[in-house]
């Protein structure tokens, strides 16, 4: 049996430096990592949003978060923040932290039964509040990595990719070749044996990662592999982005990725240290590319009423994902796997998930491989209906009456599983046991959230589900105290990372 | 409030400085920064450890004197219960400033230290410092001179991963239990492991000896505890 020496992964954006930090950090010495990289395309270079397993993926990479957050133009992000999603005129959080005592206790039958005039998401969590005041989720005491309220980062994409690169070839051993593939050849078993290049240097290895974006070089050009859209679920199919400088140099940073409902989508609002990144993501089937740059210079305000198409990026999304995104010694991370619309920031975090599976199970030879690949598959369709009944959520809830908004609540367009899921939770408040498995992308907090927070209702019937109220009062009062405290003592998002940025962080 | 001014002879010459340390001088403090300098004197009595300064997040290296923030178990019936207090304790009501190239000398005019009657004088008739301000002088110019040189230790030290977390659950006798957090401490592991250039380095700028100082102080945390049981058990 061959064993696995060499993985080669081909494609220089973000997902493939983190697929090639993850392994080489974890397999240093035992497996020799090689990046090539056209010199000729460009990353997508808008995913901007994380969450927050970032953290401990550079932290196993071995990157110091103060570097990184300097390198990235990172900020921290606390929470999704979603606008006019309900009715047009109305907000929520869908913050980081799981709801208070989440391992012990479901507290959403008992705020439901409790009108107490705050919403699901600040009687179960003081990080809302956190985010209102664009506050930081940490101190200059606490060390790189660890938080008082849980976070992920916003960060330029196109600043991060070189970062990733500059660590994993100087640092991790990682071996980069600028070339362009220009064949692809098998072995007799169809299995990849080495990549031809433009440079006239034959790339052979173990293990090929794909990580051309939508291109799809490897499994989607050369293999073949099935693509199953979700375009009859989700709608959005275009992007329009563009940056935009801060009114001041010392305008507050959102600790949120902010999300405001369109007629047709919606437009991501997402702050770095020196600039904001914006987009436009709506369907073309409900509106126009003048019609959402209109509605994307409306956002904007007075600066942003002469913009033209000039200066906006236009970025075509295709939603779906690969029925088997692992092929022989081929598999897929990042866009060539998969991309469903931005809403949730899915796309890095699913690179990271991928990577790590790929780092923890490294195939030590084919016959290893022919189940790791197996496992990899169900594991990540698993992982993507999950995405689409979640990012679906957001849409089934809205009571908007545009016809964008009208066609999303039409069950013909939900999955299955989704519709499960809501009949379920007219009667039964939605809980662990809802989802299949423990290390969830969206936990069941996530969807509690969402539900809740779209104005979603349980009706128990004769199951009041609330037989602990002293324990859930505790709590609801504890968070309320908490709410005080740690408010008080939070910075500015924008005044810890000045800090960070003149003094570092310590590692303890 | 504190009420830093320069000091200076026409002003304070009459003034006295009630000198002993006591609750209502401020003296009931939980921890206090410290300078490398003093570790020689100080390992005979406190555990050594350092705490992140809020502002920067730097290490400091201080001493522990009590179990919360107020608690200083140093202090008994207005006398300092050990044979060496801190510079930063012997400093009192005093601070020293940057002036340009200089330091200035400043005093705490709203301290209750600050008397007419009862005291050790700042200034002879004829505005010479007497012995006590010259030995006030002495300590804020060592700490003025030490600050530096701490942050420095301590930064080198949390580059190498010499420095580590340290948690104090402790119960005492009458099972009142105490959880102290925010305190670092040098890892005696680390330090065991360190080799090559950077133990070499360490030893060439006088850290060595520092960071074995502060691991020996270590054992001083279990004289705290028995102090405060002492306490407890109406002791002293």
């Amino acid at each position: 049996m061959s064993p696995t020496r060499s993985v080669v992964i081909v494609g220089g954006g973000t997902a493939g430096w983190l697929t090639a930090g993850l392994i080489a950090a974890n397999h240093k010495g035992h497996l020799s990592v090689t990046l090539v990289e056209s010199p000729n395309v460009k990353s997508i270079g808008v995913g901007e949003g994380t969450w927050p397993t970032i953290r401990n993926t550079l932290k196993k990479i071995g990157i110091s978060e103060a570097d990184f957050l300097k390198a990235c133009d990172g900020t921290f992000k606390q929470a999704s923040k979603f606008v006019n999603w309900t009715t047009g005129d109305d907000h929520y959080y869908h913050p980081f932290m799981l709801p208070k005592a989440y391992d012990q206790i479901n507290l959403a039958p008992y705020w439901q039964a409790q009108p107490n005039g705050l919403s699901f998401a600040d009687t179960v969590s003081y990080q809302p509040a956190a985010c209102a005041q664009d506050l930081a989720p940490k101190t200059m005491t606490v060390p790189e990595y660890a938080a008082i309220t849980n976070y992920a980062y916003h960060l330029d994409a196109g600043k991060f990719a070189p970062f990733l690169q500059k660590h994993c070839v100087e640092n991790l051993g990682v071996r980069h070749v600028l070339a362009d593939v220009t064949r692809i050849e098998n072995d007799g078993d169809g299995y990849i044996a080495r990549l031809q290049t433009d440079v006239g240097e034959a790339i052979a290895g173990d293990l090929f990662i794909d990580c051309t974006g939508f291109l799809s070089l490897l499994i989607g050009k050369h293999y073949g592999a099935a693509f199953t859209s979700c375009a009859d679920q989700l709608f959005i199919d275009t992007a329009l982005a563009i940056q935009v400088p801060y009114e001041r140099e010392d305008a507050p940073i959102a600790s949120v990725t902010k999300s405001t409902a369109q007629r047709a989508g919606w437009i991501w609002d997402i702050g770095l240290t020196h600039r904001r990144g914006l987009g436009h993501v709506f369907s073309s089937r409900f509106t126009t590319d003048d019609e959402a740059l209109a509605d994307l210079k409306a956002y904007i305000g007075p600066s942003g009423a002469h913009l033209t198409f000039d200066e906006v990026r236009k970025i075509p999304i295709r939603s779906g994902h690969r029925q088997t995104p692992w092929v022989k010694n081929c598999v897929a991370v990042g866009l060539s796997s998969g991309f469903v619309e931005p809403l949730e920031a899915s796309s890095i975090v699913m690179a990271e998930l991928s990577a790590q599976m790929i780092a923890d199970q490294m195939p030590v030879n084919r016959a290893a491989m022919a189940v790791v690949a197996k496992r990899f598959n169900t594991t990540l369709n698993y992982r993507w209906a999950r995405i689409i009944d979640f990012l679906k959520l957001h849409y089934v809830l809205s009571q908007r009456e545009e016809p964008f908004w009208v066609a999303n609540r039409d069950p013909s367009t939900m999955p299955e599983s989704l519709k499960d899921l809501l009949s379920l939770w007219k009667y039964h408040f939605p809980w662990h046991d809802d989802l299949d498995h423990r290390d969830e992308i969206f936990p069941t907090a996530s969807f509690q959230y969402v539900y809740y927070g779209m104005g979603g209702r349980t009706d128990p019937g004769a199951f009041p589900k609330t037989p602990d109220w002293p324990k859930a009062v505790g709590h609801f009062q504890e968070v309320a105290r908490a709410r005080q405290a740690v408010t008080g003592q939070l910075p500015t998002n924008r005044n810890l990372l000045s800090k960070i940025s003149q003094y570092g962080l310590q590692k303890v | 409030m504190v009420n830093q001014v320069p000091l200076s002879h026409e002003v304070h010459s009459g003034l006295r400085i009630m000198t002993h340390p006591s609750a209502r001088f401020g003296s009931q403090v939980g921890f206090v920064g410290v300078i490398p300098r003093e570790y020689t004197r100080l390992v005979a009595h406190y555990p050594i450890f350092f705490r992140k300064n809020a502002e920067n997040g730097r290490f400091e290296p201080g001493v522990l004197l009590g179990f919360n923030s107020s608690e200083n178990l140093f202090l008994i019936d207005e006398r300092w219960d050990a044979a060496y207090a801190p510079l930063h304790i012997q400093r009192q009501p005093f601070l020293i400033a940057q002036a340009g190239e200089d330091h200035v000398v400043t005093l705490d005019i709203d301290s209750p230290r600050v008397q007419r009657e009862q005291g050790e004088l700042m200034f002879h008739d004829d505005g010479r410092a007497t012995d006590y301000l010259q030995r006030i002088t002495s300590v804020l110019t060592d700490l003025a001179e030490g600050t530096r040189p701490a942050y420095d230790y301590a930064a080198k030290l949390a580059e190498y991963d010499l420095i580590e977390s340290i948690r104090i659950d402790v119960q005492f006798v009458d099972h009142s239990e105490v959880k102290l957090e925010g305190l670092y401490a040098v890892s005696a592991e680390k330090l065991q492991a360190l080799a090559g250039d950077k133990l070499v380095e360490l030893r060439d700028l006088g850290y060595l000896t520092w960071a074995y100082y502060q691991l020996a102080s270590m054992s001083h945390v279990a004289g705290l505890v028995a102090r405060k049981n002492r306490l407890i058990s109406g002791l002293k």
